[in-house]
């Protein structure tokens, strides 16, 4: 199978942003061992290009204002204390940190240097 | 002198931008770990050469880059990564530290020290991968690189910012040949510069693959002959992963260039390139690249090319320096036709070629004169071996000839006979030992003695005792003479009544 025939497989399987189950059950009857897995790993790549996890040090009322940023996509709330302060924002391989953990650590490492 | 008003100001200004301080990082998970090579979805930032760091601190290079996963070679040992370990880009190009301070250290292709001694901390940091230097920086090759070894410096001279290919079979001596010429680049008498003017040569030896007690006879012959005063070792051993294979030339470059950058002559030794593509090949069919010729990869001449591009001579406008490179290559059973053999003979400016018949029959170093040859090297020879070296190719050229025909048993006339003794009595004069490179005027001095016919009349068998006895008496007796043949002059008609005033007398206390 093809990337071209699995992205057409992937985007077949999604009624929007919501999986359908019984398209997917459909699909998997149709394919081997090595196709299932390569069909899988598309699907997770898929979901995490269409999910952000905005991570938080506490429950934060900002949440809402920061998932506005990103309207097009599935918006999930992570809460780590480690970050003393600020926000870290993952949009699928990209990781954005605006956190006073991540100041520490690169005033750390500059003084290692 | 700022006031306390400025400085609280500065600080102001330092806490505005406090807060905006991100960091933006681009992540990927490990989807494979196979021998050394690593594949990861995501990373999507990443480009190629950057290095890639994993959850356990283990580093990796980047290699392929494909439309949804990216491809990384380990640099470390490391087998812990499992599916699932994440990595992220660190927007940095492989490089190494280079410093004055390397010289006399033995090196990883990663700059970490093998000998024991402290780690290098300080120095510029010098990509391993550079794009060669341009035809606009660059002059023609002029200047001779002395190797110390009469067959190479009089018939396949090398010249600085040459490439020359050493090329034979196992166990032939390309290694020695290799480190003779680095121990010829010692300095005399401690000066920065020879008789002839020329930049002493810092030296580069590029261990691949080697195992690692040969690594340490290297290092410990380097030492005791007081040459890695002035050389670099960087050692991929043969327990190291291929991807340390891979680097090693590279990173050797990269150190070349430093000591190029600050206008000095290097030389570099690739020990050896055959097995480089080895690894290279075995990279390319866990990456499965498909596999061409001898199953390898089909940028195997690139992989090559761009390394020994690198060689260069500069001119004085962007330095003057110059990267001499002395690639091996290790053939099987003398085939020089085969892929990565005629690859590099076509990158470089010339071959030597050892040849086991030659070895076997006690000329060392076994140089096939027929097959080897150097492309702009003649253009670097000093005026002075040029005037002997002439005659001796011809000389030899026509015994190689003769002898064919002598093998038949056939009558030959007189002039044929003193022909095949003189070369015969030439073959000797070029036969040397390991670790005793020569002086130019010592080589000039042993090929015009032969070429004129002083060792005519000397047996075959006594032509080493001979040569030694010569340069004895003329070290103790003449040292005028020997100052006369390094000044890399012509020899004119002064320093021939010196060379046969010198070579008569002795002749007269020799005794077979």
């Amino acid at each position: 199978m093809d990337k071209k025939k699995l992205k057409e497989l992937v985007s077949a399987s999604y009624d929007g942003k919501v999986l359908q189950e019984d398209t997917v059950m459909q699909i998997t009857q149709t394919l081997n061992r090595k196709m299932l897995k390569a069909y899988i790993r598309a699907l997770k790549s898929w979901e995490n290009k269409q999910t952000v996890i905005i991570t938080t040090p506490e429950e934060n009322s900002d949440i809402k204002t920061l998932s506005t940023l990103f309207l097009d996509k599935n918006v999930t709330h992570a809460i780590d204390p480690s970050l003393i302060l600020g926000v870290k924002i993952q949009d699928n391989d990209m990781i954005y940190e605006m956190s006073l953990k991540n100041r520490f650590d690169t005033m750390l490492s500059q003084l290692d240097a | 002198m700022k006031n306390n008003t400025d400085i609280i100001k500065d600080l102001e200004k330092k806490l505005s931008s406090f807060g905006t301080d991100s960091k933006t990082q681009n992540i990927g998970v490990v989807t494979k770990n196979t021998d050394g090579v690593i594949m990861l979805s995501g990373l999507s930032k990443a480009f190629m050469g950057e290095i890639i760091e994993f959850s356990d601190k283990s580093t990796g290079v980047v290699l392929n880059l494909d439309e949804d996963s990216v491809s990384v070679i380990l640099l470390d040992k490391s087998s812990s990564l499992r599916e699932g370990d994440t990595a992220k880009t660190t927007g940095k190009l492989l490089s190494i530290k280079a410093s004055e301070d390397l010289l006399g250290r033995v090196l990883s292709p990663l700059g970490l020290p093998l000998d024991g001694k402290s780690e290098i901390k300080k120095g510029m940091d010098m990509p391993l991968e550079r794009i060669a230097a341009g035809v606009v920086e660059r002059q023609p090759v002029d200047t001779p690189l002395k190797t110390g070894i009469t067959a190479i410096d009089a018939m396949i001279p090398i010249g600085r910012g040459q490439r020359e290919l050493i090329i034979g079979d196992r166990g032939l001596g390309k290694t020695a040949v290799a480190i003779d010429a680095i121990i010829n680049q010692r300095p005399q008498g401690g000066k920065k510069k020879d008789l002839q003017g020329h930049k002493q040569v810092i030296c580069v030896y590029v261990a691949i693959g080697q195992k690692q007690s040969t690594i340490s006879q290297i290092v410990n012959k380097l030492k005791e002959e007081k040459a890695l005063e002035y050389t670099v070792v960087v050692a991929a051993g043969a327990a190291d992963p291929a991807s340390l294979w891979y680097l090693a030339p590279y990173a050797g470059t990269a150190i070349a260039e430093y000591f190029l950058e600050k206008g000095n002559d290097v030389l570099i030794v690739y020990d050896d390139l055959t097995k480089h593509a080895w690894a290279y090949r075995e990279l390319s069919l866990i990456l499965r690249r498909p596999a061409g010729r001898e199953a390898y990869p089909g940028d195997v001449f690139y992989l090559h090319s761009r390394l020994l591009e690198r060689a260069v001579r500069l001119n004085k406008k962007n330095g003057g320096g110059s990267i001499t490179a002395l690639p091996i290559i290790e053939t099987q059973a003398g085939d020089i036709s085969a892929y990565i053999p005629t690859n590099v003979i076509s990158i470089t400016d010339g071959q030597i070629f050892l040849e086991s018949d030659l070895f076997n029959m006690g000329i060392r170093p076994a140089i096939n004169a027929g097959n080897s040859v150097s492309r702009v090297g003649g253009a670097a020879q000093t005026g002075t071996m040029k005037s002997v070296a002439g005659k001796m190719r011809l000389d030899l050229a026509q015994y190689r000839a003769l002898a064919a025909f002598a093998q038949f048993g056939s009558e030959l006339d007189q002039a044929t006979l003193g022909q095949l003794e003189r070369g015969k009595r030439l073959t000797q004069v070029l036969i040397q030992p390991q670790y005793g490179p020569l002086s130019e005027a010592h080589q000039v001095l042993s090929i015009w003695a032969t070429t004129n016919g002083y060792a005519d009349d000397v047996p075959v068998e006594s032509m080493r005792k001979f040569i030694s006895e010569l340069f004895e008496y003329v070290n103790t007796h003449d040292k005028k003479l020997l100052e006369l043949l390094s000044t890399g002059d012509k020899i004119k008609e002064e320093a021939t009544k010196a060379l046969t005033k010198a070579v008569e007398s002795f002749k007269k206390g020799f005794s077979v």
